[in-house]
């Protein structure tokens, strides 16, 4: 016979137990299993001193004299159509559709455009290489943080998309794997870790339960408490950002080396 | 009194903004009571009872006359102090230094101020602090099953939550308890020697 365990003797304290008559005559007939339960009903009853403050009288009507005022602002849906209104106003309207042909035209252009440098079928330099896996994890890691920083501040009332966070942390999941290999081959043990770390993050989220569309209130906190207690969310910006300088120092370098050859005059490579 | 309170619901929800204030004042005593079981101090449960009035005024016209307008508040005001929890834990999270990035562990501090030490007996405050180291789930588990005496299958409904998960909202709150409560269960002259 195995011994009680504290969730049982919790769901009898409770009177929530199936198996009440069992755990009643277990209790009696061991001075253990009794003494553990006295120890889990004194910790429960000292809970139980908490007091609450009684409030005052008048507090209902203080309370409604605060709120009647308030009762006038938008909610959250209000915001939301003041804001699509604003947004749709013709003047805003105009300068939304310019955007988006400056857009659909730098798009058009750069499919059309040669590329401007670089020999076809030339196998990039070491640096060249570490620089895109550089730029390529800058952007993943900045995907990844969007997502988590969503998910962390969800409301509970948000009904947050079931379907939409487990599908891009899916795809999320599949470039992450391949930066990780990438990041532990060159070398970089500590993004390497920070990116193993996330991919199980990026794992759990993939694979939640869908249920009715939406994530239940547990889910999502289970969620929450892990991004915030396993300090993901803050590796993932801390390295995201050392990404981000050590990246621009690279670009900075790169300038000045081809600044310094377009200055240098013709003949001072030796070379005729 | 079932009755009265149907009528002055469906006054209110035809735009009777009076009515609406006899709700609160009738109701405000009871959400207060809930709000501060859950968040744990008076300025909070008081921001707690005016954002679930607000919210469940502007939700009005959504409340099935079927069900007992009571019941409807005291989910709205769980659902209320459930997001006040999240958004003073993160804020709490972001408060704390971050001059060294080696430090990637951040715990949110729960201890009392001097004053509140003076006020109180001690017990009451570690009590307190005690429950301010429960997530916000686990906490409205907790408070929902211990203090407001509801079944884990009515609180899972509450909470959106299936039944199992409910339970280990509630066990791993009485766990959290135990580790922070224990040396508070001895006898003095255990804790003193």
């Amino acid at each position: 016979m195995h011994e009680l365990r504290d969730e049982e003797l919790i769901l009898y304290f409770y009177g929530e137990s199936r198996h009440t008559e069992e755990i009643r005559r277990r209790l009696d007939a061991s001075a253990d299993e009794r003494e553990r339960y006295d120890e889990l009903c004194r910790l429960l009853q000292l809970v139980e001193t908490q007091p609450v403050p009684e409030p005052h009288a008048d507090y209902g009507a203080r309370v409604w004299r605060r709120l009647k005022p308030r009762l006038d602002e938008p909610g959250p849906a209000g915001r939301v159509r003041e804001w699509l209104r604003a947004l749709l106003a013709p003047r805003r309207l105009a300068a939304v559709g310019a955007v988006a042909m400056l857009l659909a035209l730098a798009f058009t252009a750069g499919r059309f455009w040669p590329a401007a440098s670089g020999e076809p079928g030339q196998p990039l330099p070491e640096a060249g290489r570490q620089r895109i896996l550089l730029v390529a994890v800058g952007e993943h890691l900045e995907r990844s943080e969007m997502l988590l920083v969503e998910l962390a501040n969800a409301p509970r009332e948000g009904a947050l998309d079931a379907v939409g966070e487990p599908r891009r942390a899916e795809e999320l999941l599949s470039s992450n794997r391949l930066y990780r290999r990438a990041a532990r081959r060159s070398g970089q043990g500590a993004l390497a870790e920070v990116l193993e770390e996330l991919e199980r993050l990026l794992l759990d989220v993939a694979h939640l339960d869908a249920g009715g569309g939406e994530l239940s209130a547990v889910d999502l906190d289970a969620l929450q408490e892990r991004i915030e207690s396993g300090g993901v969310l803050f590796k993932v910006q801390v390295v995201g950002s050392r990404l981000q300088r050590q990246t621009q120092r690279q670009n900075q370098r790169q300038n000045q080396r081809q600044n310094q050859l377009n200055s240098a005059p013709p003949d001072s490579s030796g070379e005729v | 009194m079932k009755d009265e309170t149907a009528a002055i619901v469906a006054r209110a929800r035809a735009g009777e903004e009076g009515a609406f204030g006899l709700l609160v004042e009738s109701h405000s005593r009871d959400v207060f009571r809930l709000a501060y079981r859950m968040t744990g101090n008076r300025e909070n449960a008081d921001d707690v009872v005016q954002e679930a009035f607000l919210r469940a005024f502007r939700s009005l016209h959504r409340f099935d006359e079927r069900s007992r307008f009571g019941t409807w508040l005291h989910r709205i005001t769980v659902n209320c102090a459930m997001d006040h929890l999240r958004r003073s834990n993160r804020e709490a999270s972001r408060r704390q230094p971050q001059a060294d990035e080696t430090i990637l562990e951040r715990q949110v501090s729960h201890e009392p101020g001097p004053e509140r030490l003076a006020e109180s007996g001690q017990i009451e405050l570690q009590v307190e602090r005690a429950l301010g180291t429960l997530s916000p789930i686990e906490r409205s588990a907790f408070v929902l099953r211990h203090f407001e005496h509801q079944s884990i299958a009515e609180i899972g409904h509450q909470l959106g939550a299936r039944s199992s998960a409910t339970k280990h909202a509630v066990f791993r709150a009485v766990r959290k308890l135990r580790r922070e409560l224990a040396p508070w269960m001895e006898t003095p002259d255990a804790r003193t020697a």
